[in-house]
């Protein structure tokens, strides 16, 4: 029988969220080059942190969905999950009757309004 | 850093969402475990139009609220559209599960669902529909009085449920007021035209 420490399974745990961290930031890169450069590597890198911080936080689990929430940030502001400017966004993350998937659907309805009524 | 968040437009959300469709995967980020339970019950939910020739444009999320648990099923991925103005969800899952058909729209409503509330256990297989109506919206059409030409420009300030709009007047296209809430009230706070200092009154309202 195969038994897994709880500081090996830590150490996955860990590993994984490095690995999703550099998709996460690398897709900015090959996606929109220009922005990538505006922002630096330190700032996309962070900011795919806290994607992901914030998606563990909020219960957005599926992958895409993180992506979706690291691609708000850099259309809202990185910090749009706390911005009064978009109270939106907090009332949709913080509903607990929301599975992540639909918070992102919602989220990205909002932001588009958002976006046109600028 | 701000002068990229204020040139940031629609078309850069939707690059990079459509970048992200190719690069990420439907995989749960939370769980380690690869071995998925057997699933034993399956609930179809229909979504249909109530309007004639008329379908949401927007994207939208249909989902099963489960009060006091993690509250939305979220489909199989077997989605299918069975006509221009319908739609189907298959849900599966295990174990008894109830709650409440819904669908999520911004700019359309959920009127009504065969069965406001599903009690689904192992080997069940039921279906619901959920039918939806696109929600209310209103048009001003600021015109001339003798002449009854539109007057170009003028800049309506329309005081809605969520917040005043901004919108101006032109002269082939009406304002437009869109996705009031059934019930809801709309007032003209404001007429402003941007080259004189008009002052207006209302001669007569139309409506059809």
């Amino acid at each position: 029988m195969l038994t897994i420490r709880k500081e090996q399974m830590e150490a996955f745990r860990e590993a994984r969220f490095e690995r999703l961290v550099e998709r996460v930031a690398k897709h900015l890169r090959d996606t929109l080059p220009d922005a990538y450069t505006f922002f630096g590597k330190e700032t996309v890198r962070s900011s795919a942190k806290k994607a992901v911080s914030r998606c563990r936080r909020y219960s957005v689990n599926v992958e895409y969905d993180v992506f979706r929430y690291f691609n708000l940030m850099f259309v809202l502001g990185f910090d749009f999950d706390t911005d009064s400017g978009c109270p939106w966004a907090a009332s949709i993350l913080n509903d607990p009757m929301l599975t992540g998937t639909v918070k992102m659907d919602l989220l990205n309805s909002e932001a588009r309004a958002f976006l046109d009524r600028r | 850093m701000s002068s990229w968040f204020e040139s940031v437009t629609n078309a850069v959300l939707e690059t990079l969402n459509e970048a992200a469709k190719s690069v990420s995967s439907l995989i749960d980020t939370s769980s380690s475990s690869s071995n998925c339970p057997a699933n034993n019950w399956t609930l179809k939910i229909q979504v249909v139009s109530a309007e004639q020739g008329k379908w949401p444009t927007d994207s939208f999320s249909v989902g099963l609220v489960i009060p006091g648990q993690v509250r939305i099923v979220d489909p199989s991925g077997n989605l299918r559209m069975t006509s221009e103005n319908s739609l189907e969800l298959t849900f599966t899952g295990t174990g008894p599960k109830s709650g409440q058909p819904k669908a999520f729209l911004r700019t359309w409503d959920q009127i009504s669902c065969s069965d406001a509330n599903v009690s689904l256990d192992s080997g069940d297989s039921k279906t619901v529909t959920i039918t939806i109506q696109s929600k209310p919206w209103i048009a001003f059409h600021v015109v001339d009085s003798p002449s009854g030409k539109a007057i170009p420009s003028v800049v309506l300030t329309v005081d809605t449920p969520g917040q005043p709009q901004r919108k101006r007047n032109s002269d082939d296209q009406p304002v437009l007021v869109e996705f009031l809430d059934r019930g809801a009230t709309c007032k003209i706070e404001q007429m402003v035209h941007p080259e004189d200092d008009w002052i207006w009154y209302v001669e007569e309202f139309t409506s059809q």
